[in-house]
């Protein structure tokens, strides 16, 4: 098991605030010190601008600039020339719908999901209105069962926010995960891409990610991931998924603001797109007429980059590896669980899978080695759970659990819980559309990070039934 | 903070002022917060000289948002366009006596939010 308070106290901010009880992590997360230290060591002890400088100062810049691309890629098992440092999941996703969507005309269609993030929605929405393109949804599974015990007050309030598009028959609540039957049928010969969310940052559903790159891989249709929410909760294989483009956020994963990667498959960086920003270090050649790009990634990577954020994040991916998936992954499974079960008893509707669980049990426990002896790159510091054909099996959710209270209005959830150290997410989440279409106007999110312990989950739910002693 | 759920505001709160639609309206308005998705639909009717006879309104945001909208609307009543425009943000803060947060503040003026648009339509 994780040493959980020696895990805390690497975080200063929990120093800072003992009795917080932060239970947002899928928001932000925090920063353990040795995330603090690399950036500092950065701007006091080296800072230079990078691959430019003949000097030591830029050459050891650089080196630890290039240092943190190593580790990024292979903490998701990609080539170190696949991955671009971007401001974070919002940049990518942009980046992507700005290069690829001039391509498409009215013939052809994107797939997208019902639980996508706004980041993951309105840059499409956008490129659709300039190109005519269509935009489709792959749908929820129906609900089987209906939850009964709502109030009166709750049930009117959901039935009117309902959409048009939302499932037939009950209220949604049990439906959280993708219905690839729908997948299927909606990826045909026009579909030119299909670009879903890994893990869902309301419902915390984790996508069969792979089953929808195949079907999009028949039809020749590009794949885009949006890591944002699964980069910190359990370990990504870009090779095993097959993805042609990935995206994540530093500041999801213990490392800093302002700092995410793109990571591409190098034939698509290579030959696929374009550059999308223009400027220094991105360039070969250039004269007054004309200019010609750098290599890969570079040209993904126009003027000076966020060079601390860089070293930050790089050290917080040492950070995760050091502990290990397997003790982040079971540590955050039980502790899913425990929430879920204890939501469930003081009343609280759960949106999305009631259970957490891997398909597979984990094996290993400890590090793998980053070059197995076949010269398979294998993945860094991973302990993952597998299917029976070694393949690496997802977990079915990560540690995100909405619910609504039946009778009180999220944000006076959250309110009462402010005023108990307990910080959570009430609203939309950033996912309009799916609370529409689940019914909702607004939940309460609840998320963890490793460090996150059973004495959180206790404060929320105690939080929770002073929120309903004052609501009676 | 403190009192943000006292009594008197969590009563109000569970029996709100004038809400109900009004089938009979000059001016309908509604308002959205995006940091919450919560809606108001305000509804006013004025007479012919522009003096407020009736007041409604519909939503289901928080109870800051609600409590907002009962002092709100129950403060319009019988005024004139002309005064309407003189109520402030501020005025709308001091009835509740609460001191708010910004993301709060949003959820008690969103009514006000939407009977500034009608003021300037
Ligand atoms: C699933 C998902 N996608 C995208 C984003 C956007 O990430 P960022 O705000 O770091 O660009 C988030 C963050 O809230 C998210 O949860």
């Amino acid at each position: 098991m994780l040493n959980l308070n020696k895990i805390k106290s690497q975080f200063p901010l929990f120093k800072k605030h003992p009795k917080l009880h932060y239970l947002d992590s899928a928001a932000t997360t925090q920063t353990p010190q040795v995330v603090l230290d690399a950036m500092n060591n950065y701007y006091t002890n080296f800072r230079a601008n990078t691959h430019r400088g003949l000097y030591n100062l830029s050459i050891e810049a650089s080196q630890a600039f290039q240092a943190s691309r190593a580790s990024l890629a292979s903490f998701i098992n990609a080539q170190t020339e696949e991955l671009i440092f971007t401001s974070g999941t919002t940049y990518g996703l942009n980046s992507l719908a700005y290069t690829l969507g001039p391509r498409l005309s009215h013939r052809d269609n994107v797939v997208l999901t019902r639980i996508e993030h706004h980041a993951n929605l309105v840059p499409w929405q956008q490129m659709a209105k300039h190109y005519g393109f269509e935009l489709r949804f792959v749908e929820l599974t129906t609900p089987t069962t209906v939850i009964s015990n709502h109030s009166e007050k709750s049930l009117a309030h959901q039935t009117t926010n309902r959409d048009s598009s939302s499932p037939r028959g009950s209220l949604g609540m049990t439906s959280c995960e993708l219905d690839m039957e729908s997948a299927k049928k909606l990826i045909d010969k026009n579909t030119k891409i299909v670009s879903f969310t890994l893990a869902s940052n309301v419902l915390g559903t984790v996508n069969p990610a792979k089953e929808i790159v195949a079907l999009a891989k028949k039809v020749r249709a590009i794949s885009i991931i949006d890591a944002a929410q699964a980069v910190a909760h359990f370990p990504i294989d870009v090779q095993d998924i097959d993805c042609d483009f990935l995206v994540f956020s530093g500041h999801k994963m213990y490392g800093p603001t302002g700092i995410g990667v793109l990571y591409g498959k190098k034939i698509m960086l290579e030959e696929h797109i374009e550059p999308f920003l223009f400027g220094g270090e991105m360039v070969n050649e250039v004269t007054f007429e004309n200019a010609t790009w750098n290599d890969v990634p570079l040209r993904f990577e126009a003027g000076t980059q966020n060079i601390a954020g860089v070293i930050g994040l790089g050290a917080a991916v040492k950070f995760i590896q050091e502990i290990g998936w397997s003790e982040i992954q079971s540590h955050e499974q039980s502790l899913t669980n425990k929430l879920i079960n204890e939501l469930t008893n003081v009343g609280a509707q759960i949106v999305g899978s009631n259970t957490c669980h891997s398909e597979s049990p984990v094996v290993g426990g400890e590090e793998s080695p980053a070059h197995s002896t076949d010269g398979q790159r294998s993945l860094v510091g991973a302990s993952l759970t597998r299917d029976d054909n070694g393949k690496v099996a997802l977990p079915n959710r990560i540690g995100v659990v909405s619910f609504t209270l039946p009778g009180i209005h999220p944000h006076d959830v959250a309110e009462i819980l402010n005023q108990n150290n307990v910080a959570v997410r009430a609203g939309h989440q950033c996912a309009m559309p799916l609370h529409k279409h689940l019914g909702l106007s607004a939940t309460v999110r609840v998320s963890l990070g490793m460090y996150t312990t059973k004495e959180d989950a206790d404060a929320l739910i105690a939080a929770i039934e002073k929120t309903k002693k004052v609501f009676k | 903070m403190d009192d943000l759920y006292q009594q008197a505001l969590l009563d109000l709160y569970k029996n709100p002022l004038n809400k109900k639609p009004l089938s009979d309206f000059t001016i309908r308005q509604e308002e959205n917060n995006p940091l919450c998705g919560e809606q108001v639909e305000l509804f006013v009717k004025f007479d012919e000289h522009d003096r407020v006879t009736d007041v409604g309104w519909e939503s289901e945001g928080c109870s800051i948002s609600q409590v907002g909208a009962s002092l709100l609307t129950d403060y319009i009543k019988n005024k004139t366009r002309e005064e309407l425009k003189t109520i402030t943000s501020d005025e709308v803060i001091k009835m509740t006596g609460l001191n708010l947060n910004p993301a709060r503040l949003r959820c008690l003026l969103l009514c006000y939010t939407a009977l500034q648009k009608i003021l300037t339509t």
